[in-house]
């Protein structure tokens, strides 16, 4: 009888001890950031914006906007983000983060000190998207929360990425191959290319005549923001960004990046255009 | 006590493979691949081999001396004085041993699952349970080995499986990474990583089967606990290339954390980590009451139970004696290099002694 008393008593003491209370966190108390953009900051090194989901209100009813996007300067990403603290009410925290956009400027400096530590955090997972946006990030993330066709920038990005599957315009992007890239000897790393679409070019305008067979060679060749449309979400992803080590190098276009992943093998399945006998052919 | 245990040859089997094949969600990946790079799996290969050849040859001495544990074999074939110092020597190891793998298990529960829990708890929460475990004695053990084993197996292969879309096969290329010479000596001294089946010598006197069957349990273990180690490798190098897999101080999660397939099917490791913690457990609770069997043996006591308090204290206060996890780390790789020296090394010693004293005695 008495070692089942001190037996019971073993197991309640162990029951009690693993259920994580050290750590555990409301889930009404965090902060979820879906999107981290870098810039070069102004007043110290780095200008750190976070997208942060917020909540619907409990007692029903809709909520006016799906995000909030706030900007803290900081000399490390870490340290924006407890910086953040100060002024947001919840705790900040990465685990439902979706991808991580570094603006162009700071690819041209270096990648390495922002994404090494980046790597090594537990929160986040190293399937977040990477990517390079032409511009400021701030300025893309602000635009980011107008979207049309979801409710959530997370979602909409990844749906973004995904369908470069069929069509070949983004290159595989996330922080697991930068870093492969980064540290194998025989790679260099790349990413996706993001741009904000100018209001400006809100139209088509007419071009230059170039005749047929060099428009079907162009049919692709763009880069983020230049794509002649009309409509639609004002971010675009298409492209792609080179390094050496991990310094920006240069961009490449939706065709040079269906090209590139020719060479890579990472080549699925996508349309091209080509002229037979004067005629566009679609294959 | 000792003729009322009755455990098979598949439990034992399945203990066996558990208690090797937990290095796989330690970090034994990282330290095959940081001494082989793209050769690491070929390290594990020969290793078994090595370890398999090593165990057929030490069960076979074993087999002239029936019924009797290496613990009682070491003392009449050394003397009472030698003879226990040998076999405190192996009780000495056996501790520091269990008592670094509970400090390593507890940090690895902090960085998977439970983050802000101080180190003390979970270390007091596992010799507790270890404690229990070992107060019911092999049967249980083994018991709970045997119906865990399916479950366990089946969390590595689904996540061996689930991170094809990561394939790639030319990580694992060069074939002979760091070169043949040291694939070789890595290979030898790797055999420390297949040591926990010489537990099977010290505990022969509970099985109710004979020697050769002890031997089978032996061999079948390695044999699929390499295949496994090499898989899981193999899997790895593929998924992080060698620069960066040498980085990662817990492989096996960091794999499953890699796991995306699509937007519903993704942060999956937490399923995994439920059957990572068992095994630990199963693992430390065996170590704990294989070393109160051999303190016991070598004292000549008619119970084990009553030990289990001094020595889980012991495991639970050398476990928390490292500084921090690399410390942990530090003395996991040493034994590594020269745990083969008490594993292998000395039971064959002792066999062989044994073995000629035995035939100049007929």
């Amino acid at each position: 009888m008495k070692c089942r008393f001190g037996l019971l008593v073993l197991l309640l003491i162990t029951i009690i001890f693993t259920q994580g209370c050290w750590g555990s966190q409301e889930t009404d108390e965090l902060g979820y950031v879906i999107l981290i953009g870098i810039d070069k900051g102004e007043k110290n090194i780095v200008k750190v914006s976070f997208q942060i989901a917020v909540p619907q209100p409990v007692e029903g009813g809709e909520q006016k906007k799906a995000t909030e996007v706030v900007t803290v300067e900081a000399a490390s990403i870490f340290g924006a983000k407890e910086l953040a603290s100060s002024f947001i009410s919840k705790n900040l925290t990465f685990v439902h983060n979706k991808a991580v956009i570094v603006s162009e400027d700071i690819a041209k400096e270096g990648l390495s000190k922002y994404i090494n530590p980046l790597v090594r955090c537990r929160e986040l997972r190293r399937t977040n998207y990477l990517t390079v946006v032409r511009g400021e990030a701030s300025e893309f993330l602000e635009h980011n929360k107008e979207l049309i066709f979801e409710k959530y920038t997370s979602r909409y990005i990844d749906l973004l990425m995904n369908a470069s599957k069929f069509t070949g315009f983004v290159p595989e992007s996330n922080i697991h191959k930068f870093y492969q890239g980064l540290k194998s000897p025989g790679l260099q790393p790349i990413t996706a290319l993001m741009a904000v679409k100018n209001k400006e070019d809100d139209k088509i305008t007419k071009g230059q005549d170039i005749g047929n067979e060099k428009k079907a060679e162009e049919e692709m060749a763009y880069l983020p923001g230049d794509i002649p449309r009309k409509g639609g979400a004002k971010i675009e992803i298409i492209g792609q960004v080179v390094f050496r080590d991990d310094k920006l190098v240069g961009f490449l276009n939706g065709k040079e990046t269906r090209y590139y992943q020719m060479l890579t093998g990472d080549f699925q399945k996508e349309y091209l255009l080509f002229q037979i006998r004067k005629n566009l052919i679609r294959v | 006590m000792k003729n009322k245990v009755y455990i098979g040859y598949s439990e034992v089997a399945t203990l066996i493979s558990i208690m090797i094949g937990t290095k796989a969600f330690l970090g034994y990946p990282r330290l095959v691949t940081q001494l082989g790079m793209t050769a690491g799996w070929i390290i594990v290969f020969f290793s078994g081999l090595i370890s398999l050849c090593l165990w057929l040859l030490i069960s076979s001495f074993l087999a002239c001396f029936p019924k009797k544990s290496l613990t009682a074999i070491t003392e009449s074939t050394f003397g009472s004085i030698i003879g226990t110092v040998l076999n405190i020597v192996v009780f000495t190891f056996s501790i520091l041993v269990i008592s670094n793998s509970l400090r390593i298990f507890s940090e690895v529960v902090i960085i998977t699952a439970l983050t802000e829990t101080p180190v003390i708890v979970l270390t007091l929460v596992f010799i507790l349970a270890a404690w229990i475990a070992a107060y019911y004695g092999i049967e249980a053990i083994s018991r709970s080995a045997y119906i865990s084993f399916p479950f366990i197996i089946a969390s590595v292969i689904a996540v061996l499986i689930l991170l094809y879309p990561y394939y790639d096969f030319k990580q694992i290329t060069p074939i002979w990474g760091s070169g043949i010479l040291s694939i070789g000596k890595n290979s030898f001294l790797g055999i420390s990583a297949f040591g926990e089946v010489i537990l099977l010598c010290y505990i022969i006197h509970y099985f109710q089967f004979d020697v050769k069957k002890v031997k089978q349990a032996g061999a079948f273990s390695i044999i699929l606990v390499t295949i496994f180690f090499a898989a899981i490798v193999i899997v790895y190098q593929m998924v992080l290339p060698v620069p960066t897999s040498i980085e990662t101080l817990v492989p096996f999660y960091q794999l499953s954390r890699s796991i995306n397939l699509g937007h519903y099917f993704q942060r999956v490791e937490s399923i995994f980590v439920m059957f990572w913690i068992f095994t630990a457990f199963l693992r430390l609770s065996m170590g704990l009451f294989v070393s109160t069997i051999i303190f016991q043996d070598t004292l000549k006591l008619p119970y084990y139970r009553p030990l289990l308090p001094a020595i889980c204290l012991l495991v639970f206060s050398l476990s928390l004696t490292p500084a921090d996890m690399m410390q942990t780390v530090m003395y996991e790789d040493i034994k590594f290099n020269y745990g083969w020296l008490v594993t292998f090394v000395l039971p064959l010693f002792i066999l062989v002694v044994a073995l000629i004293l035995k035939r100049k005695e007929e």
